[in-house]
């Protein structure tokens, strides 16, 4: 019920911002926010709900921008189609690549997954016939322009392209609680708390774990097909492990394994390196500082710290 | 000398020529031993001696070095675990396994992971039949929570169960996934002789619910209370086998636990 409300109230809220806020600068983090948001909702649900981390999700917004990309631009799709097919294709690269690093158990994961975003990232700097390497590829296009009679929406402008993250946003968020919160989900969290346990009990844990990670890089895929067309430029360097490391970050920041963390933790990494900018040259070391505060006092993560506080208040409040 | 068994004395589980080497190490010698359906045997010996090596490689956690597991006329050698309790062997482990965050029901309900016949999409979608299988299970999952005693603990996080109750839990999840036989080690460890007793109550009434059992126990007593046969291990090899009142009496065993100073 509550959480219910809870969901309403924040769509709305979302729904409002760009009428109040004339920063157009406000707006464009907002949607980098929202992008940044997907994609570390896809590392929450490899590394949040299934306990492996995988350092990848970087070269997967890579291969779902170049992939929406290239599509649109080299082989004539509507970028609609193209925006559609990233995930696929990103899905597609997931599972040739995490058939064999899954098999692998334990800690030697994240150390394939940091390779396979070494590689890809290398790919996409020296296959330059195809993504034009380090200068990058330029004059993506929007979305087509969609007509409802009486006006019609085109995505060039910033404030479209605002809704069209946003609803993005919210089927990923949509797709992500019905899986986390079926059958699939108490699999996934089983796996994290004792997978040897879990084989025992007759489950095939390697088939989930791969979907896991299948799901979670074409949630990136997703998330970078968005930002190639929003930005309208890309070159490699957003999809280097940095952009990996930050995802990680995000779920570790706000809550890993819960659905909201990611929100919460998308938005800081994306919103905090520039709220610091203040701060010029410390500006990095202050970030630093944040994140080593939050990991000692909130180890669970911003989001059920909060959630624990609000539930002791309210607690005590019913108790004179 | 069999219990209570449904087509007597039919072969249920085989173990044929088991040998296991961890580098230099004869953990297991070509162990050889039979089980049927409805029988209770124990699996006893000295610390060390090959008794959990023996399980892990009955249940596929490790891959034999030399031998075969059969189950039923089918043969579970190099399958993978899951595969083996697809096939009706589950196990309990000697260090407690639980899923500490899940309830009591979520643990078991994971338990009935292989009953599932609707697809996991289908949760997804939460489709009308996948709603109603759920239902069907959570009361299978009641019914295995129910055999151990657990069922007023149904709704209770795992982790705060007391350490006796975690160890009957783990056995009802290995008893969610319908097992012809269940391989239990050391289900006592850690109880006190009150939780012993329940205990031996528990595995003494599973071949009436259609569940052989193999036992490994260091307490005698219960060994001698709930089995009908007993194999001895020592270094690693067979050196008994025989009733309770047989393995009581036999020398070798004797002479096995004296050098050991572990006897009960
Ligand atoms: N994974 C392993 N790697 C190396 N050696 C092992 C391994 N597991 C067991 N061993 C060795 O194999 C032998 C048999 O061990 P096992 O655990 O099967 O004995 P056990 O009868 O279950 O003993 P306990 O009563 O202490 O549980 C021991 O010498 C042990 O050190
Ligand atoms: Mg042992």
């Amino acid at each position: 019920m509550w959480t219910r409300f809870a969901i309403v109230a924040v769509i709305a809220a979302a729904i409002v911002f760009p009428l109040f806020v004339t920063v157009n600068y406000f707006i464009h983090l907002a949607i980098l926010a929202m992008i940044f948001m997907i994609v570390a909702q896809g590392a929450n649900v490899i590394q949040g709900y299934t306990g492996y981390v995988s350092i990848a999700q970087g070269a997967f917004m890579g291969i779902g921008a170049y992939a929406s990309a290239l599509l649109s631009m080299r082989a004539g799709f509507p970028v609609w189609l193209s925006m559609l097919a990233a995930p696929i294709f990103t899905a597609v690269a997931a599972a040739i690549a995490g058939y064999p690093a899954l098999r692998i158990k334990g800690h030697y994961f994240a150390i394939m997954t940091l390779a396979m975003n070494m590689v890809v990232f290398t790919v996409l700097v020296n296959w330059v016939s195809l993504t034009q390497g380090e200068p990058g590829l330029p004059s993506i296009p929007s979305p087509e322009a969609i007509n409802l009679g009486f006006t019609e929406i085109a995505f060039e402008k910033r404030r479209a392209y605002y809704y069209l993250a946003l609803a993005a946003l919210v089927l990923v968020m949509w797709i992500v609680a019905a899986v986390v919160r079926s059958r699939v989900g108490r699999v996934l969290l089983a796996i994290r708390q004792n997978e040897p346990f879990a084989e025992a009990a007759g489950i095939a844990c390697w088939k989930y774990k791969l979907f896991a990670f299948i799901f979670s890089a074409s949630l990136a895929g997703f998330g970078g097909a968005i930002y190639a067309h929003y930005m309208g430029f890309i070159n490699p360097t957003p999809f280097s492990a940095d952009a990996s490391l930050n995802a990680i970050l995000a779920v570790i920041l706000g809550g890993s394994g819960t659905l909201t963390g990611p929100l919460v933790g998308g938005a800081l990494t994306v919103i905090l390196p520039e709220a610091l900018r203040v701060a010029e040259i410390y500006r990095l070391i202050a970030y630093g500082l944040l994140l080593i505060l939050v990991v000692i006092f909130l180890p669970r993560g911003l989001v059920p710290a909060v959630v624990d506080g609000v539930r002791s208040i309210s607690r005590r409040r019913k108790t004179p | 000398m069999t219990s209570v068994g449904t087509t007597g004395s039919r072969q249920l589980l085989r173990a044929e020529g088991l040998s296991k080497r961890f580098g230099g190490v004869q953990a297991l010698s070509d162990v050889s031993f039979a089980m049927h359906r409805g029988q209770i045997v124990g699996l006893i010996g000295p610390n060390g001696s090959g008794k959990s090596t023996c399980v892990n490689l009955l249940s596929g956690n490790l891959p034999v070095s030399a031998g075969e597991v059969w189950l039923d006329d089918e043969l579970l050698t190099g399958e993978p675990i899951d595969a083996a309790v697809v096939k009706g062997l589950a196990r309990t482990f000697q260090s407690t396994q639980i899923f500490a965050e899940h309830t009591a029901l979520e643990n078991v309900m994971l338990g009935c992971h292989t009953l599932f016949k609707q697809g996991p999409e289908k949760s997804v979608l939460r489709t009308a039949s996948a709603k109603r299988e759920n239902l069907e299970l959570v009361t299978h999952a009641e019914r295995s929570l129910a055999l151990v005693g657990l069922a007023p603990r149904r709704d209770q996080i795992a982790s705060t169960l007391s350490a006796a109750e975690q160890r009957l839990l783990m056995i009802a999840v290995a008893l969610a996934t319908k097992p012809k036989v269940i391989l239990l080690d050391e289900p006592a460890a850690g109880m006190v002789a009150s939780e012993r007793r329940a205990l031996a109550g528990i595995i003494r009434a599973l071949p009436s619910h259609g569940v052989s059992v193999l036992v490994i126990e260091h307490h005698m007593g219960l060994i001698m209370e709930v089995c009908d046969r007993i194999v001895v291990l020592n270094f690693g090899q067979k050196i008994a086998e025989g009733t309770p009142a047989e393995i009581r009496n036999n020398q070798a065993v004797i002479d096995a636990y004296l050098g050991h100073r572990d006897h009960a």
